[in-house]
């Protein structure tokens, strides 16, 4: 038998539909790829739960195929981060404080997903909470990155990224509220894929912080996150801030590709400081095979992009801090109760059950939220978003699309920064803007360092521009990307 | 201002009550200054002119788009065991709430 | 220097529970008691990754509720964060409304001792409710979720109220209005009325004048302990005042409970942050747009309120106060008078039946007058019946239980006592002739050409015959008698 595990979804499903694959096997060969990594010296660490019935539903999903039933991703497996809710699986957000919950309902994008034939296969690794850029800040431990198992896969989607670099899912969902699915693609040599805000349901995703929260999608092809996002998008009655706006042409021939006569800006504000050589280098390969393909490339000045980490560290903790109220061991996960009271079952419950990120961002955000702080931190915040959005509508009139790396640098030591909250906040550098302005975004590898780390740039556009993004992207592998 | 002054003493207090959060005295110093670091990076944002920035509420739905009042499925009380070890008697129990607490 | 006036500066809160099928923001069912905990969804519970949705019924009970007070409806309404934990509160926070309420600026009026006042409204704004905590052990308190979400409408009035008496009339005319037109039961043992007092003294010492420290007593649950709540903060402030002369400013606000067994109030000592509600817009709900057309659907919908009800049933069929208050404590049992009232000669007449026998009734068998099998307009036959002489009182009382009992019509059963009737016409004749020995004076005055006169005599052949003789008959012989001494 072939090795399908590193096989895009795409050639997954005509090789299934020629007979040569079976659902069966693709799960079992992911799994083995799983278990023999778990015996190496530096476990990837991508999965914190391979379903022990994988192999069952896998079979099952044989079993309508054999019947004739045809659906668009029948037999597909795919890995879950462990903040989106399956219904009676574990759900931790890789936390202490939700331990021993297990969901009893499902996200509307795994149900979309499930109802198309998908099979979820596991739980992947994450930053508690999404909470961080690395994907160390877990109970479970770090997730490594399979280039370089000293280093950090990316975060907070790190094990979602790294179970489909490693051969171990056809693709996978993870969250992005900040840049945590494209940092991680990035890192790991996939395509990430940040919705339009309101393109994919929220019910069932934990809230970070809902203002920002999208599912996210790793995938080996732009054809791939393009079939998946078709699957699941469009309106949810479960979430009033989800868009009525699917995406038809499931198939990549469906979308807009050809590189003549876009217009890319290439903004200097993320280009300057900090960046790597060798990303910068692979960046400006890009920038010419856009050129040499007919697009114009203009470099502009978008001052407000600097804003946005400091923007993205204030409003994203502040919906935390609220967000996260309901854990307080009272319905559901831990509870630690010293017998002592009310008030010291919630804050012992919270300080044994929270990570130190999540408690820093719990609370920054009680702060930026307070009385006397509220209006120069939380409200300049709203306002300085308003600015940019209403900013990047106007650029989003003259250009097609904005071009950037993903990340400052390739992927970064473990360790490296996980005692550093603000140097851990700069690798967000390139990515919060999407998110604070609700535009999609996309990570496309751009080839790797000497010493093989992968490299990542973004392309986003307005609202609603998946179907341009994707297409973009797969113009640019043919353009020798 | 240093960062370990951004957040005094009462105010990290009260943080700390408004969070739910009780920290050992070494978490606590960290966090004090960790904390102050971040808050003190938000201070760009105070040379941005926001006069102009009303939010426009573009997003804003229609009254007659909200869900219908129509009675959807509950949770099955059996649900509601798996979800606590504390579910006793058709309730969820807790330490004694004193009023005011 | 004594204080020569220390006026009572009171505001109400109060949250009314919304009559809809279901929660404010989730499926559940919306209803009050039965098994804790079984009407409970991942949303209401605030389990990881559930998202709210607003109840269109929450919105339009709340625009009607507004309208009612003579509020304005915002165009543009949004719902906020109110953040607090506690452990009836699952998510950690309250989905409420902060700097864009749904309705603004309107009032009430209520009557105290003879007099009419108008008590501003500042606002409406819609939020959802909590559980309830259960104190029934020492140990340990005990949650039901059932109620948490539950959509309430918080009606915030000014300061404009200066008595205990106003306070309460306030309450009373609120509950009034909402179960008038129909949002809420606004049953205080079931907590589907449940009121906030802010209570303070502005006292008045030479050319000072001094504010106390506002004092809010929250939850109160009867008018009396509104009353007594109020009553007894305006003494204790005055003694404080006497003593420590602490002003609002010095001291600010403070949260007391009402003990309604001691008859005080207790301070709750909370700390200062716990009152940091830090609001924030609510993220997982859009702002709503409410257009003209949608508000003006809601008005249409808007009945006569009681208080203007009152009025016209004084003005135009002549009630006294009490009558036209004792027959719009609903708003079925007002249609219903109004109904008969329209058919009948004298509506008096009809609203002094509907009073004794119709409420009557409804009393003893435990009905609303929705379930009640007399129709309106058969009231109105019946109590004209009795005008006109046709029925003697106890007639008409037999009439109307039988009207109960059978489900028949008026007319039906007047038709069958009809076949059944005396039709003698010697006894009517002589029955005639007894009446018009009696009553010489009556025959006088129908000489005189007083018509009633004769009414009032065939009155008294119909009860003489014990209800038996034939109407038309016996109208006909009294007829010719009377003719023959003219
Ligand atoms: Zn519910």
């Amino acid at each position: 038998m072939m090795d399908a595990t590193k096989l895009p979804v795409v050639e997954i499903l005509s090789l299934i539909d020629d007979g040569k694959l079976s659902s069966e096997e693709l799960v079992k060969a992911y799994r083995a790829a799983l278990e023999g990594d778990r015996a190496s010296a530096k476990p990837l660490n991508a999965y914190v739960e391979f379903f022990d019935d994988a192999g069952d539903l896998a079979r099952a999903a044989d079993a309508r195929r054999k019947a004739g039933e045809r659906l668009p991703l029948l037999g597909v497996p795919f890995a879950v981060k462990d903040n989106i809710s399956i219904a009676g699986r574990a759900l931790t957000c890789a936390s202490d404080i939700l331990e021993g919950y297990t969901s009893p309902y499902s996200a509307t994008v795994i149900e979309r997903l499930v109802a198309a034939g998908a099979i979820p296969v596991g739980r992947t690794n994450m930053d508690e909470f999404a909470m961080g850029s690395s994907c160390e800040y877990s109970r479970y431990g770090a997730t490594r990155n399979p280039f370089d198992r000293d280093r950090t896969p990316g975060g907070s989607s790190g094990g979602s990224a790294v179970a489909v670099a490693a051969g171990m899912a056809a693709f996978s969902l993870g969250s992005e509220t900040g840049g945590s699915v494209r940092l991680p693609a990035s890192f790991c040599g996939l395509y990430g894929l940040k919705p339009s805000y309101g393109r994919l349901s929220r019910y069932g995703l934990v809230a970070f912080g809902s203002s920002l929260d999208q599912i996210g999608i790793c995938a080996r092809t732009a054809g791939d996150a393009a079939l998946i996002l078709s699957v699941a998008a469009g309106r949810d009655d479960h979430d009033e801030t989800s868009a009525d706006a699917p995406v038809p042409g499931a198939r990549l021939e469906a979308l807009p590709r050809g590189l003549a006569g876009l217009r890319v800006a290439v903004p200097g504000e993320f280009s300057g400081i900090g960046t790597d050589p060798e990303v910068a280098s692979a960046f400006e390969r890009v920038i010419s095979l856009f050129e040499k393909a007919g697009a114009a490339v203009e470099r502009i000045s978008f001052p407000l992009l600097k804003s946005c980490i400091a923007l993205y560290y204030i409003i994203a903790p502040a919906e935390a801090s609220s967000n996260l109220a309901r854990f307080d061991g009272i319905r559901y996960g831990a509870r630690v109760d010293g017998g002592k009271g009310l008030f010291s079952l919630y804050s012992v419950t919270r300080d044994r059950g929270f990570g130190p990120e999540v408690k820093r961002r719990i609370v920054v955000g009680n702060f930026v939220l307070s009385s006397g702080y509220v209006d120069a931190y939380y409200k300049k915040a709203l306002a300085v978003r308003t600015l940019l959005v209403r900013e990047l509508t106007g650029l989003f009139g003259r250009f097609d699309l904005l071009l950037s790396p993903t990340s400052p640098t390739p992927a970064f030591r473990i360790g490296e920064k996980v005692d550093d909250p603000v140097a851990m906040y700069l690798s967000d550098l390139c990515t919060t803007f999407a998110n604070l302005a609700g535009v999609p975004a996309l990570s496309i590898p751009a080839g790797a360092t000497k010493s093989g780390l992968p490299i990542g740039v973004q392309i986003a556009g307005k609202l609603f521009s998946e179907p341009l993004l994707l297409g973009t992207a797969a113009a640019l592998r043919g353009e020798g990307l | 201002m240093p960062d370990t002054e951004r957040l005094s003493d009462e105010a990290l207090d009260a943080l700390l009550f408004l969070s739910r959060l009780e920290l050992s005295p070494d978490e606590r110093s960290r966090l004090k200054r960790q904390a102050g670091e971040i808050i003190s990076h938000f201070d760009s944002l105070s040379r941005i002119d926001t006069s102009d920035a009303q939010a426009d509420h573009s997003g804003a739905v229609d009254a007659g788009s909200l869900r219908a009042d129509e009675i959807g499925p509950s949770l099955p009380v059996p649900a509601m065991k798996r979800l606590s070890g504390n579910f006793l008697d058709g309730y969820f129990a807790v330490p004694k709430i004193i009023e005011g607490e | 220097m004594g204080i020569e006036r220390a006026e009572l500066i009171v505001g109400c809160e109060v949250h009314v529970q919304l009559l809809t099928k279901t929660k404010a923001f989730c499926a559940c069912e919306n209803r009050y008691g039965g098994i804790p905990n079984t009407r409970v969804c991942p949303t209401c519970l605030a389990l990881p990754g559930a998202l709210p949705r607003v109840n269109r019924e929450l919105l339009d009970k709340s625009i009607l509720a507004g309208l009612a007070l003579n509020c304005t409806v915002a165009s543009l309404t949004k719902f906020d964060r109110k953040n607090y934990m506690y452990p009836d509160l699952p998510k950690g926070y309250q989905i409420s409304q902060f700097d864009m309420p749904i309705c603004e600026g309107g009032w009430l009026d209520i009557d105290v001792s003879g007099t009419t006042k108008r008590i501003g409204i500042i606002r409406l704004h819609m939020e959802e409710d909590a559980g309830k905590n259960l104190h029934i052990d020492d140990r340990r308190s005990y949650v039901d979720f059932n109620r948490c979400g539950a959509p309430l409408a918080e009606i915030v009035s000014k300061p404009d109220i200066r008595s205990a008496e106003e306070a309460s009339a306030y309450v009373q005319g609120i509950r009034e209005v909402m179960r008038f037109i129909g949002v809420s039961e606004c049953n205080m043992e079931e907590g589907s009325l449940r009121c906030d007092v802010n209570v303070n003294l502005h006292v008045t010492e030479g050319v000072g004048e001094f504010a106390t420290p506002i004092a809010e007593i929250k939850n109160l649950n009867s008018f009396r302990s509104i009353r007594n709540a109020i009553a007894y903060e305006e003494r204790r402030q005055l003694e404080e005042w006497k003593g420590k002369r602490v002003t609002l400013q010095m001291a600010g606000k403070q949260t007391r409970g009402w003990d309604d067994d001691r008859g005080v109030s207790v301070l709750q000592r909370t700390k200062e942050e716990a009152s940091d509600y830090r609001y924030f817009p609510e993220p997982d709900l859009k702002p709503i747009v409410v257009t003209s057309a949608h508000v003006e659907r809601i008005r249409a919908m808007l009945p006569e309120l009681p208080r203007v009800m009152r009025a016209r049933f004084e003005k135009d069929f002549g009630l006294t106060a009490y009558d036209a208050q004792v027959l719009t404590t609903s708003s079925s049992i007002a249609a219903y008078f109004d109904a008969a009232a329209a058919k009948s000669v004298d509506p008096k007449k009809a609203a002094n039946w509907i009073q004794t026998e119709v409420l009557g009734v409804l009393n003893t068998q435990g009905i609303t007058v929705d379930e009640f099998p007399v129709p309106p307009e058969d009231i109105a036959k019946l109590v004209d019946s009795v005008q006109s002489g046709i029925n003697t009182i106890s007639m008409a009382k037999d009439i109307f239980s039988r009207m109960i009992n059978s489900n028949m019509s008026f007319d039906a059963l007047m038709a069958t006592r009809v076949q059944t009737r005396n039709a003698d016409g010697s006894a009517i004749a002589a029955w005639v002739d007894e009446v018009l020995a009696a009553n010489p004076k009556v025959v006088e005055d129908w000489k005189r050409g007083r018509k009633n006169a004769a009414l009032w005599l065939m009155g008294q052949v119909m009860k003489k015959s014990g209800g038996t003789a034939d109407a038309k008959l016996a109208n006909a012989i009294l007829e010719r008698r009377l003719q023959a001494l003219q």
